[in-house]
């Protein structure tokens, strides 16, 4: 997957022990992947991000050059098990989904609505997404319910 | 309302199937040197053009069935036609049954309409690549549309705008670059493809939004450069493609050449637009008239008024606040069918296999009286009513209903919103001024009502 976040954003160590400082983290996960497994695409991805580590998750922050912010969320055992995305122009769903992105590909494309290409609300029991596309507005979410950690809820991604 | 979901049903199979290129409805005539042709059997446009909008900066609005490739359209899409000539030719045809789209920027038209009215506009070169031409990518959240970019001049009513940036939406295969895989994966926010009448229920769309371009400098500037030059990479909307090769790659285009809002190219009257409907009863109706006027306060039939102005920030967006909720993300879109917005407390329609997108639309057990404040960028606030409709009990055989809605992504950290789409237009004036433009005592970006 080529890769196309390329800004170079800070990286910052929350955890109140060592202040902010440079960290090689991996960079694009996906949704349900395993962030450790891909460090090995950092290099390629020439990008950096700012994490921020919350007491029940690690939350990943990225800012394409567009101006694209994408959030990704990390669970305390390694499981990216959200994404958020905000920005200008669209962000890339087939990376930021992996896996999930056939999944997501065929509950969207059941719906025909003439009337409304807007929005995409998805409610499954193993996937959720909520994507609006609009001129110079782009945003969403997308999460695992399964994988929420414990009073974790969809109202606090940003 | 059943026979009407048995058409999106089939619509959606058709479109997945990859049947719904070529559409542009048959026993089109074509007309040259300026004469009206009809490009669709359907055509609900050209029929109301008596019934009022004969003003030298207005044209007729009719909400209906649209297109015959439509296949019996869906609820609550306005249309009207649009003449385009090849630029400083008198090679022109009229295109029938295109959105009008407050919540977008741009003319697009689907290239089977421009076909059937034998309209035929040439590709824009891309100067810095010969033999190459530019195309666009344009994202929804349920697919994309792709095809290349072309100037046409277009008029409506006696406005003109010439050498305007159109994109050609390639729903039947004539250009010979295919959307790039960047396109369908990458930009596209779901791969499925709305390159079709079918997906719009339209001809085209009209995107008379609040800006002057659909992109701006995003796609205009090199955001980040790489030792080998512009890092195209990154996700932009416009290609330049070479048509031999069938290869495309990401480009920037200087905003003037981006695609364009018509109406900020007008001569005059070039601020922005008023949309208006005339008022249905709460049942529905089974279609409806109105008009597009454009300018604001730069004639007669165009004053600001007393109208109460809605400031929107550089997105277009403003604030709607309903039930406690603050929704920082909304916009007036004539281009919804319904007014979107997040109540936990209404009930949501069950999906059924007849009807899978039912879940889209709210179905209270009696329709409801609800209120929301819409605010603008300078704090100033107006309260409106609105009706919430049960999607079954509207008359199937209606085109235009007021009370048509649906819930909406509720998460006030992603930019929450009230969408507020077609049924907030019937009975009212709406006006939609570009940013930077002044209009009265107002500068765009803004809604007025």
């Amino acid at each position: 997957m080529k890769p196309r976040f390329l800004s170079a954003t800070v990286a910052l160590w929350a955890a109140g022990l060592v202040g902010a400082a440079w960290l090689p983290l991996p960079a694009v996960a996906h949704l349900g992947g395993d962030a450790g497994s891909i460090d090995a695409d950092r290099s390629e991805l020439h990008a950096e991000l700012r994490t921020t580590p919350m007491q029940q998750f690690d939350l990943h922050e990225i800012t394409a050059p567009s101006g694209t912010l994408v959030h990704e969320y990390v669970t305390r055992q390694g499981r990216v098990f959200a994404v958020t995305w905000q920005g200008p122009l669209p962000a890339d769903l087939h990376q930021l989904f992996g896996d999930y992105y056939q999944r997501f590909q065929a509950a969207a494309a059941g719906r025909m609505r003439p009337g409304m290409h807007r929005q995409v609300n998805i409610t499954a029991a193993d996937l959720v997404v909520q994507s609006s596309a609009r001129t110079r507005s782009f945003r969403g979410m997308a999460y695992i319910p399964s994988l929420l950690p414990g009073g974790v809820s969809a109202a606090d991604l940003q | 309302m059943s026979q009407r979901l048995r058409w999106t049903l089939w619509l959606g199979v058709c479109v997945l199937a990859g049947c719904g290129g070529g559409g542009g409805g048959g026993g089109s005539g074509s007309s040259f040197g300026g004469s009206s042709t009809s490009s669709s059997s359907g055509g609900s446009s050209a029929s109301s053009s008596s019934s009022g909008a004969t003003a030298s900066n207005s044209i007729a609005v009719a909400v209906g069935p649209g297109p015959a490739a439509a296949n019996g359209g869906t609820l609550n899409i306005p249309y009207v036609s649009v003449k385009l000539c090849s630029p400083g030719t008198s090679t022109c045809a009229t295109i029938d049954d295109v959105l009008v789209d407050t919540g977008s920027v741009g003319l697009r038209l689907m290239a089977s309409a421009l076909a059937a009215a034998s309209l035929s506009l040439t590709d824009t070169a891309d100067a810095s690549v010969p033999g190459n031409s530019i195309a666009e990518c344009l994202p929804f959240a349920d697919g994309y549309t792709w095809g290349p970019v072309a100037l046409a001049d277009v008029s409506m009513a006696g406005e003109l705008a010439s050498g305007v940036s159109v994109h050609i939406i390639d729903d039947n295969g004539s250009y010979a670059a295919t959307a790039p895989s960047s396109c369908t994966t990458v930009l596209s926010q779901s791969s499925t493809s709305l390159n079709s009448v079918a997906a719009f229920a339209a001809n085209g769309i009209l995107g008379v939004g609040t800006f002057d371009q659909d992109c701006g400098s995003s796609c205009a500037q090199c955001a980040s450069l790489t030792p080998d030059g512009c890092n195209t990479a990154q996700s932009d909307l416009y290609y330049s493609c070479n048509t031999s090769t069938n290869s495309c790659a990401f480009t920037q285009v200087a905003q003037t050449a981006q695609v364009s809002n018509p109406v900020a190219l007008f001569a005059t009257d070039n601020n922005g637009v008023i949309l208006t409907l005339e008022a249905i009863p709460a049942a529905g109706q089974t279609t409806a008239s109105g008009t597009l006027i454009f300018g604001i306060n730069t004639q007669s039939n165009n004053a600001l008024g007393t109208a109460f102005v809605l400031t929107a920030d550089s997105q277009g967006n403003f604030t709607t606040t309903y039930k406690g909720q603050t929704l920082s993300a909304s916009f007036i879109d004539s281009g919804s069918n319904g007014l979107y917005f997040p109540d936990s407390t209404i009930t949501v329609c069950p999906s059924t296999q007849s009807n899978p997108d039912a879940n889209e639309f709210y179905c209270p057990p009696s329709t409801l009286s609800e209120t929301a404040a819409m605010q603008g960028q300078d704090g100033l606030s107006n309260s409106v009513p609105f009706t919430v409709a049960n999607l079954n009990n509207i008359n199937g055989s209606f085109y235009a209903s007021d009370a048509l809605a649906g819930p909406a992504p509720s998460n006030s950290n992603l930019g929450a919103y009230f969408d507020w789409g077609l049924p907030f237009f019937y009975g009212k004036r709406v006006f939609t001024a570009i940013e930077g433009k002044v209009a009265g005592t107002a500068t765009g970006p803004f809604y007025a009502f």
